[in-house]
Parts: C-alpha cells; sequence; structure tokens
C-alpha cells in the first residue's frame, strides 16, 4: 500500500518554479531519503506533504487524502526541521506535554529517555537552545510522536558526530521495532545509506530516480584512464558524469549495463573500473553535464 | 497500517488547551495593562461636587474603572491582531491541527481572553477600593452607585463583554487581512487615522458611530455587537482558511 | 484627541507585541500563568472582603430607592409638624437631645445666625405654667449622602443662655471629603430616557433640623421679626 502518491505535482514560489513535474509515490513502512541538491524542492515537497502549502497543479495524496487542511494527514504525520516553531515561552518539559496530547501514538518512555540521555533540561526554553541542540530535541519530538509519516528535513545540521551517530542509530531501532513511513532529507547520503531502503532522488522539481539503495549502490560504475579512450568507450554507453582529471586524462560514470564484451573491450583500452558509492553517485546524478564548479576556473 | 484519527472538536480542544497555557505574553500584557491603568485611576482623583451650608461642607471625589475598560478593550484588540500574526501560526501547525481547528481555538483563546479581560476589570474596581481606602484619608463611601449593587455590576460586566468582543473581532480581522498582503497595513492605518481627521463630522462616521455607541436598549447594542463581530469573525476564519504557513 | 488615542495604541501595540530577547532568564508561561492566577486572587479576595468587610459606610436601605429630592419626606413632616405643634407626632428617633435651663428673667433674645444658612427652624413656645424652666428640644431628620447616614458627621447645635439672651450656634462647620467608586463612562449610553438626568448623580439628602424652644408663660421672647422663628400660639 502507498502511503504517499504524487503524480505531475507543480509548485512554484511566484516566478520561480520549484516542483516541476513530481510523480512518484512511497510504499507503506519504509526509510526513504530524498537526496537533491539544494534548491532542488526537497523541502517544499516534505511542506506539501504535511499539509503546510498548496500545490499549484497536479495530484497529491497522503494517506488518499489531500494533505493541505486535513485533520487525517496532521494527526498522522510529522515534519521536523530545525525551524520548527514553538512559543517562546514554552520549556522543553511543555512542549513534550503538549506532543503527548496531541499525538496519540506518543511514546512518553522513549521521549523522557533520549531526553535525559542527551542531558536536556526540562525547565529550558525552546528557544535558549543552540542549533545542534535545537535539531537535536526536535528529533526526539519527531521519533517519540512515532507518527505513520515521519519527516525529517535535514535533521541532522549542527549535530556533533557521536550525536548524529546517536540519532540514526535511535531512528533504526525506533524504526525496527515500530515500523513507519519515513522520509529522510540529507545532504549526509554516506552516513544514511545503510539506513536507508529506497533513495527518492530530486532533480530540478523532478523525480530523476527512485531505487532501493541496494540496486543504487549497483547502478553505475566509473572508469578512468586516457581521454580519447574513455570518450571512445562511453560513447556507446549510459553517460552519467565525466570530467577531465588532468591533463590527458579523463574519470567517466556510466550505467552498470555493459556487457562482459563491453567490459573486455575496455580492459583492452586500459581503463580501470571502480564502484561507485551511493553518496558520491548522487552528487554525480544530480551535477549538470556541463559546467561543473571546474568549468568557473577554465 | 493503523491510523490515529482525531475529530476536529477533540483537535480544537487540544489547539485551545495548549493556546491557553502558552500564549503567556497575552496574560502577561494583561496584567501589566491592567496595573498601569489601577495605578492610573487611583493617582487621578476627580472632584464631582460639592456641597454644604452653615453647619458642613462636602466634597465628593469619584473613581471610576473607566481607564480600566478602556486599556482592556485596547489590549484585547492589539491580542487579537497579533493572534493571527506568523509566528502564532506557524506554531499551531507544530503540532496536530487543521487551518479550521486552528481559527477556531483562536477565537475560543480570545474569548476566553475578552472573559478574563472583563472579570478581572470589574473586580479591579474592588481593589480600587480598598487602595484608595489605604491611600487616601478620605472618607469612602461604599456600596453607592456601583460596587454594592449586583444588578448593576453585571449589566457593567456585559457591556464591557460587548465592547471588548467587537474589539476583538475587528482586531482580528484586520490581522487577517494583513496576513493577504502587508500593504494592509497602512491602508488600515490610514484610513483610521484620515478618516477620524478629516471625516469626523460626516454624517456615515457619525452614523456608524451612533449606530453602536448611542444605541440606548442594551438588547439592540447586544445584537448589534454579537452580529458584526460574528461576521468578522467569520470573514478573518473565511480569509486565513487558504494560507499558507511556513513557505 | 483622536490622535492622542491612536499614539496611546501605538506604543501599547509596540509594547505587547515585543517579546523580550532570547535569555535563559525569560519568565515560563507556566509560571506566567501562576502569576496570572495570583493576581486574579487578589481580586477576589477584595471583592470578597469589600462583601464580608464592610469597612465603608454602609448604605441605609430603610428608605428603599432614594427620594431624589433635597429635602426628604422625613423633613418635610418634620417641618410639618413641629410648625404645626404636633410634637407628639414627630418620629422619637429625631430627638437628639433635650435640655432644661432655669431661667427668672422676663425677657429673652434668640441669637443665631444658623437658619439663614441652612435648613434649621427654631419653634418657640409658651407654656402655659410660669415653672421658671427654659426647656430645649432638639430634632434633626437624617443627613444622607449616596444613601448614606452622614448625620454623625456634621456639626451638632450647640445652645447656651448668656443674661437675657439664648445663644444658638453650631460646634464648627466641618469639612467633610468623600470618595466614591462611580459608574464607569460606558454605560452612559444606556440612560435612555432618563437623558436629563446627570449620569453619576450626586445623590444628597438635606436633613431637617428643628429646636423646639418651650419658654416660661410670663417670658416674652423679644425677637418676633426674624421669619426663621416660628410661634406657636
Amino acid at each position: 500500500m502507498n502511503v504517499i502518491e504524487s503524480s505531475n505535482l507543480v509548485k512554484s514560489f511566484g516566478q520561480k518554479a520549484v516542483l516541476t513535474d513530481l510523480s512518484f509515490s512511497i510504499k507503506e513502512n519504509t526509510i526513504t531519503g530524498i537526496i537533491g541538491r539544494n534548491g532542488a524542492g526537497k523541502t517544499t515537497l516534505l511542506k506539501i506533504l504535511a499539509g503546510f502549502i498548496h500545490k499549484n497543479s497536479g495530484e497529491v495524496k497522503v494517506f488518499g487524502d489531500q494533505p493541505f487542511n486535513s485533520l487525517l494527514v496532521s494527526a498522522n504525520s510529522i515534519y521536523i526541521d530545525e525551524y520548527i516553531f514553538y512559543p517562546q515561552s514554552m520549556t522543553l518539559e511543555d512542549i513534550l506535554k503538549q506532543n503527548k496530547r496531541f499525538y496519540k501514538k506518543w511514546d512518553d518512555t522513549l521521549a523522557y529517555r533520549l531526553f535525559n540521555y542527551f542531558s536536556f533540561d526540562p525547565n529550558q526554553l525552546h528557544s535558549s537552545l543552540s542549533k545542534g541542540q535545537k535539531n537535536t530535541f526536535n528529533a526526539i519530538v519527531g521519533l517519540s510522536s512515532r507518527c505513520s509519516l515521519t519527516m525529517f528535513d535535514e535533521p541532522t545540521t549542527g549535530m556533533d558526530a557521536s550525536v548524529r551517530k546517536d540519532f540514526y542509530r535511535a531512528l533504526l531501532k525506533d524504526y525496527l521495532a515500530y515500523p513507519r513511513t519515513i522520509l529522510l532529507s540529507s545532504h549526509h547520503l554516506d552516513e544514511i545509506d545503510d539506513l536507508l531502503e529506497e533513495v527518492l532522488l530530486i532533480k530540478d522539481g523532478q523525480k530523476h530516480l527512485q531505487l532501493p539503495v541496494e540496486e543504487l549502490k549497483e547502478y553505475a560504475m566509473s572508469v578512468q584512464g586516457f581521454k580519447e579512450e574513455v570518450e571512445q568507450w562511453t560513447q556507446n554507453q549510459q553517460l552519467i558524469f565525466r570530467k577531465e582529471v588532468s591533463g590527458n586524462a579523463a574519470f567517466a560514470v556510466i550505467r552498470n549495463t555493459f556487457t562482459k564484451a563491453d567490459k573486455e573491450n575496455a580492459r583492452k583500452l586500459g581503463l580501470q573500473f571502480s564502484k561507485v558509492n551511493a553518496s558520491d553517485l548522487c552528487v554525480y546524478l544530480t551535477t549538470p553535464q556541463e559546467g561543473g564548479i571546474d568549468d568557473v576556473f577554465k | 497500517m493503523s491510523l490515529s484519527n482525531v475529530s476536529l472538536g477533540e483537535t480544537i480542544k487540544n489547539q485551545y488547551l495548549y493556546k491557553i497555557t502558552s500564549y503567556s505574553d497575552a496574560v502577561k500584557s494583561l496584567m501589566i495593562v491592567q496595573l498601569i491603568a489601577i495605578m492610573f485611576t487611583v493617582s487621578m482623583v476627580t472632584s464631582i461636587g460639592s456641597m454644604g451650608d452653615g453647619l458642613m461642607h462636602i466634597t465628593i471625589n469619584e473613581y471610576t474603572i473607566d481607564a480600566t475598560i478602556v486599556f482592556m478593550i485596547l489590549w484585547v484588540f492589539i491580542t487579537s491582531i497579533l493572534v493571527t500574526t506568523k509566528s502564532y501560526q506557524y506554531e499551531d501547525f507544530s503540532f496536530v491541527t487543521n487551518r479550521l481547528s486552528s481559527q477556531l481555538a483562536n477565537l475560543l483563546f480570545l474569548l476566553t481572553a475578552v472573559t478574563a479581560g472583563v472579570v478581572s476589570t470589574i473586580m479591579s474596581s474592588y481593589l480600587i477600593y480598598y487602595i484608595v481606602l489605604i491611600i487616601s484619608d478620605k472618607q469612602l463611601l461604599g456600596g453607592v452607585n456601583i460596587l454594592a449593587s449586583g444588578s448593576e455590576m453585571s449589566f457593567t460586566a456585559i457591556v464591557i463583554f460587548l465592547y471588548m468582543l467587537l474589539a476583538s473581532s475587528a482586531g482580528y480581522a484586520a490581522g487577517a487581512l494583513t496576513q493577504i498582503s502587508r500593504l494592509f497595513i497602512p491602508l488600515l492605518s490610514a484610513v483610521l487615522v484620515m478618516g477620524s481627521i478629516f471625516f469626523a463630522n460626516s454624517t456615515f462616521l457619525r452614523t456608524f458611530y451612533s449606530f453602536y455607541f448611542s444605541e440606548s436598549s442594551l438588547l439592540l447594542f447586544s445584537a448589534k455587537c454579537l452580529v458584526t463581530s460574528s461576521i468578522l469573525f467569520a470573514a478573518a476564519v473565511f480569509i486565513m482558511q487558504s494560507r499558507e504557513v511556513r513557505s | 484627541m483622536v490622535v492622542i488615542w491612536l499614539l496611546i495604541l501605538l506604543v501599547l501595540f509596540l509594547f505587547i507585541k515585543s517579546r523580550p530577547g532570547i535569555s535563559k532568564r525569560r519568565i515560563s508561561g507556566n509560571n506566567i500563568l501562576k502569576l496570572f492566577l495570583g493576581y486574579m486572587a487578589v481580586l477576589l479576595i477584595a471583592t470578597v472582603a469589600f462583601y464580608i468587610f464592610p469597612f465603608a459606610e454602609v448604605p441605609d436601605n430603610e428608605i428603599g430607592e432614594q427620594s431624589h429630592e433635597p429635602l426628604s419626606k422625613q423633613g418635610a413632616e418634620l417641618y410639618n409638624l413641629s410648625t404645626q405643634g404636633d410634637f407628639d407626632k414627630i418620629d422619637p428617633a429625631f430627638l437628639k437631645s433635650t435640655q432644661e435651663i432655669s431661667y427668672n428673667k422676663n425677657e429673652i433674645t434668640i441669637v443665631e445666625t444658623l437658619t439663614e444658612q441652612s435648613a434649621f427652624q427654631i419653634v418657640v413656645e409658651k407654656k402655659e405654667s410660669d415653672d421658671g424652666m427654659i426647656e430645649l428640644r432638639y430634632y434633626e431628620s437624617p443627613y444622607r449622602l449616596m444613601n448614606v447616614n452622614i448625620s454623625d458627621q456634621i456639626s451638632k447645635i450647640k445652645t447656651e443662655i448668656i443674661e437675657d439672651n439664648l445663644l444658638i450656634n453650631s460646634d464648627g462647620r466641618p469639612e467633610l471629603s468623600y470618595s466614591t467608586i462611580s459608574k464607569p463612562m460606558i454605560l452612559s449610553q444606556f440612560q435612555g430616557d432618563r437623558e436629563d438626568k446627570m449620569f453619576n448623580e450626586i445623590n444628597y439628602t438635606e436633613g431637617t433640623r428643628v429646636l423646639h424652644v418651650k419658654v416660661p408663660g410670663n417670658v416674652e421672647v423679644t425677637n418676633e421679626k426674624n421669619e426663621f422663628i416660628h410661634f406657636l400660639d
């Protein structure tokens, strides 16, 4: 069963088109990473799913409901980011208490265990937390709410490396104990690729790719060699990314669809194959073919 | 997958309880504004008459809760504008809500604010009485005019309630308009200032003024206030119904 | 005027809107709520105390709805009865003092200035017998301010015989000062048909004072021209 279904979703802010034609669906009880470059539309998508903002056209359904103004969606989903608004007068404990009242599946024990583990002061005000602390606290709320759809938008910004690890571990453990649909948008795909089950790659407001992480790891290979040989060999391949390394050497990333004969051929041309990890692949996939950072300095 | 089902009523209730405990700025300003009004009142002595003959001379000073009432009307007007502002709205959406439940909870909150304002204003007259008793050497005529008369007090309470409700709905509607466009802030202020300076004697303004402020029947006045504030509140809720949050 | 109000509105707005800067010392919402409940409790105590301990003058409700006439019915009655000589019918509560002074001259002059300045009547009556005693009876109907009986606080009539003069005076002219909690202006629009009346009316009922002077039959009272001295036949 699909928790989220979206087809031809379009959203623009004034003149600026953010989501141009986004169609995808998310299955129940999966952890999906929403990956894309800054401004690709990740946050916009999540806010539409949370019912915060309108879509311009297309269809979007969460739990079979239009999210905007849907109580069902609001009650069963939570959107966590660093900018989440809490009244300045509320202490952290107050916020936990309020959440307990609002979210029916709220796990108070988990909330307080995490709260104490990360050594928060119950009487502290949310507004006086540092960025990293704020995100840690918000993540506690996100986890403890146990919402059927839990969305984390860049949840680890500002966190220490150790806190980040702890958070991902907590997320995984709680997810295994209480399966639910989790969307995670993050820049650090390399940290979470063993946590994610699926990746939804957004580029220019469209779905570029949606694959299980296992497949993503096998999705592409990189070849490296002399520029001419690389160019010659990749002509018949599905090229993802190419750049000149130095002088006459070149580096290319290609779909992992070539035949054994192709590979043999490449060996003869002196090309070296290596695996591409999911994180790097996502960078390559979303980098414009022309005009990479190197071109700036040409 | 089991989804939590929530009703609109339950959500409104939760939102209301949350607002009651978290909108402490409103509560704080109520207290401060009221204390200022009380100090204002007890320090301003107005003589309303003197009389006497060959045997004695009497002067009478009066204290009224006028200042408190005016301050409370302004307070609820401003508070109503403030709850329509972005940060208050965004806070609602950090919890379970949709726009309707958030708006209706706002109205309940404002109704509570008005009630708290009325009750504290009425009761502040007794506090004023005791303060005057302590600080002035004059004899107090208790039980005169308003204090001891329960019916007079409840009549006053109803009238204050209606005025505060009117101010609240006007503030809420004005706040909702400024959420559509910031341009409404200078626009509304200009209309208010220009209107009251240049058209103070216009027939329209006079008719408008006397429609509310010259109505001598409490029943008709209540009807006018309730209908007006309902229309203003409904318009505001309608306006806010499609507003995006955190965009 | 409007501009002043708008300025007040603006200042209040900025004041209420200003959320204090982020600091750990901010009072949390719960504490403000507790503070507010404390404030309401103070107000409630003042309200309850007002009804339990009447520190102030309590309205004298014996006459019910106050009359708006400057002279009360009781005062008018007192005046009428005394000038007609029907002292028996006067409410004994109005009799404030009696005095008997022995007097053995043939003439007496009443010296006073109070009758011109206040509702004070002197009634002179000749007794049938010549017992050599001047009897003075002082009657007073209540003075009420806002329905509160303030008779105790005003000056008393002092009488004294020096040679062949009966001096009538007051023991001072007190300056009385009262405070009252008035109706708020917001109610003035509901006056309706009572518009001719003052909104916050000072309700004052002046009392009537009568000094009943009984002189022995053989004593002549010499100042007959005073219109405030009434002679009973």
